[in-house]
């Protein structure tokens, strides 16, 4: 029997996740349920948690990407499904680095979460292999690079380019193309616009 | 050596593109250039002669708008800003001089200057409230997505109750029956969409999720107050002493003592576990909130006998809830 602890803000998902998981049978037990990430490590502490399924933007504004980091370095056995409804663009990049095990998004229905979950408790990493594709402005979020991408995350914490310049440890003038080319692809006419388009799609969501 | 001629002096003048006029101290119009004719005519509908000329000049009754006192827009689009000095000449004569300089190119540079900030200003504003709404936008999309899923659990639960009861009690009620607690459960699920009930309460639930149980109380003197209402930096602490205790105590219930002065904050935290070997050693768990309590001006206090006793002090002011 795997002991599933559900972290989780929102009840009717939690009830969703709860009802899926006594779909699958006798294989799987909820161990406890909590809303703040940060209480996921309290139940670590002594439930024998086997799977956790966490949340990313959870209740206080805690971020399930930091409290799998760190339940990951006390407890390597437990595993850490991440689990998101955002099409945020770093989440999965920070969730691998953080050492979660496999990721799911929760537009996918029941038996996708139970796949993920088999699939993970029997050793495997199930990662999608992008976060999903959003229009922001004119540019699909795939027409975007990496920089371009870090460069807007920036804008949307309101840092002048000066400041993201060394952020990111590049002159100020490459700063200035990578912003030309995102309002470019995207259509937005100023810094702002760019950051209201992000923010607004949940392209960023620098809180978590 | 080429004199300077009265006509050559008015040429230059008429060449100018500012409008400029002189009255002497009698209110005589002495000099004026082609610019400033142009411009009394378009904006009175006739010559200057006299000083009190200005006056009617200077309240833009042709104007297109009258943008500020001495300024204002001609039916042709351009913009006049006019100035009246008063100056005296060599010879010690006193003159009204006005001048009428074209400031178009900055005026409409300057509206669409504020029309871009007045777009930003409202694009910032949509940023901030965006920002704060992100989360609940988030959820909300999320909750609007599950709930349609539960209404497709519903929707199948009613039309196997429909088949069940038409086929005359035939099929299997236990599964049905099952089916229809599940369903309804998330059906009260999905009316009951509480985020949190509070950082304590959330924290109380976890330690009872880990088999054991947290206890506040209040110090003698102290007056009652709701413990989800502490700073989070202090319920942070008390998740880090809960954690410990449990996981390296053994403990099934901890206590936490709370006291509050003016801003002040104390909490207290003792466990029924195992007592401490040796002295407690800080882990990267005590050490970080040992940081963040110290940067915040208060006080962490361990101590290792009798019993392990942690004591946080806080000031609430200047504290965020998070």
């Amino acid at each position: 029997m795997i002991n599933v602890l559900i972290v989780e803000d929102e009840n009717i998902v939690t009830e969703l996740f709860a009802h899926y998981i006594s779909n699958a049978g006798d294989r799987y037990r909820i161990a406890g349920h909590v809303r703040d990430a940060a209480n996921a490590e309290v139940v670590c502490a002594r439930s024998g948690v086997d799977l956790i399924l966490m949340d990313i933007c959870t209740a206080e504004g805690s971020s399930g990407i930091d409290y799998a980091g760190r339940i990951k370095k006390k407890y390597p056995g437990i595993k850490i499904i991440m689990i998101t409804s955002a099409p945020e663009y770093s989440f999965i990049e920070r969730s691998r680095r953080a050492g979660a095990d496999s990721f799911w998004y929760k537009e996918a229905g029941e038996r996708q979460l139970i796949d993920v979950m088999d699939r993970t408790v029997a050793g495997e990493n199930v990662w999608p292999d992008s976060s999903p594709e959003i229009m922001l402005g004119l540019a699909k979020s795939s027409e975007l690079t990496a920089k371009e991408k870090e460069v807007l995350f920036y804008i949307v914490m309101g840092y002048s380019i000066g400041e993201i310049a060394e952020k990111m440890f590049v002159d100020y003038t490459t700063t200035k193309t990578h912003i030309k080319h995102l309002r470019e692809k995207t259509g937005a006419r100023n810094n702002a616009e760019l950051a209201v388009m992000a923010s607004k799609t949940r392209f960023v969501l620098p809180d978590y | 050596m080429r004199k300077i001629s009265v006509s050559s002096i008015k040429e230059a003048f008429d060449n100018l593109p500012s409008g400029i006029c002189f009255f002497d101290s009698a209110g005589m119009l002495v000099l004026i250039n082609k610019k400033m004719t142009e411009l009394a005519f378009a904006l009175t509908g006739r010559d200057l002669q006299y000083s009190d000329d200005m006056d009617i000049l200077l309240s833009f009754p042709l104007a297109a708008d009258r943008i500020n006192e001495n300024t204002c827009l001609l039916r042709d689009g351009e913009v006049r800003q006019f100035s009246h000095e008063r100056i005296r000449a060599e010879n010690g004569r006193l003159y009204d001089r006005y001048i009428a300089v074209d400031i178009t190119e900055i005026y409409y540079k300057n509206k669409q200057l504020e029309e871009q900030t007045m777009r930003q200003a409202r694009a910032v504003a949509d940023l901030e409230r965006m920002n704060a709404d992100c989360a609940a936008a988030a959820r909300e999309e999320e909750v609007l997505f599950l709930k349609s899923l539960i209404h497709n659990e519903a929707g199948a639960c009613i039309l196997a109750a429909r088949n069940y009861l038409e086929s005359g009690g035939k099929g299997d009620k236990a599964a049905l029956v099952e089916m229809l607690s599940l369903t309804s459960d998330l059906l009260l699920g999905a009316s009951d969409s509480v985020r949190s009930q509070g950082a304590v309460s959330d924290l109380t639930e976890a330690v009872r999720a880990a088999g054991a149980e947290l206890v506040f109380d209040f110090s003698e003197g102290t007056d009652r107050f709701d413990p989800d209402s502490l700073p989070r930096l202090v319920i942070d602490t008390v998740r880090e002493a809960v954690t410990n205790a449990i996981r390296h105590a053994g403990a099934d219930r901890i206590n936490v003592r709370l006291s509050r002065e003016d801003v002040r904050v104390k909490a207290v935290v003792t466990n029924t576990g195992k007592l401490p070997d040796g002295e407690i050693t800080e882990g990267s768990g005590l050490s970080s909130i040992r940081g963040r309590v110290e940067r915040a001006g208060g006080v962490l206090h361990i101590e290792s006998r009798p019993e392990f006793r942690l004591t946080v002090i806080i000031d609430e002011g200047g504290l965020s809830r998070k």
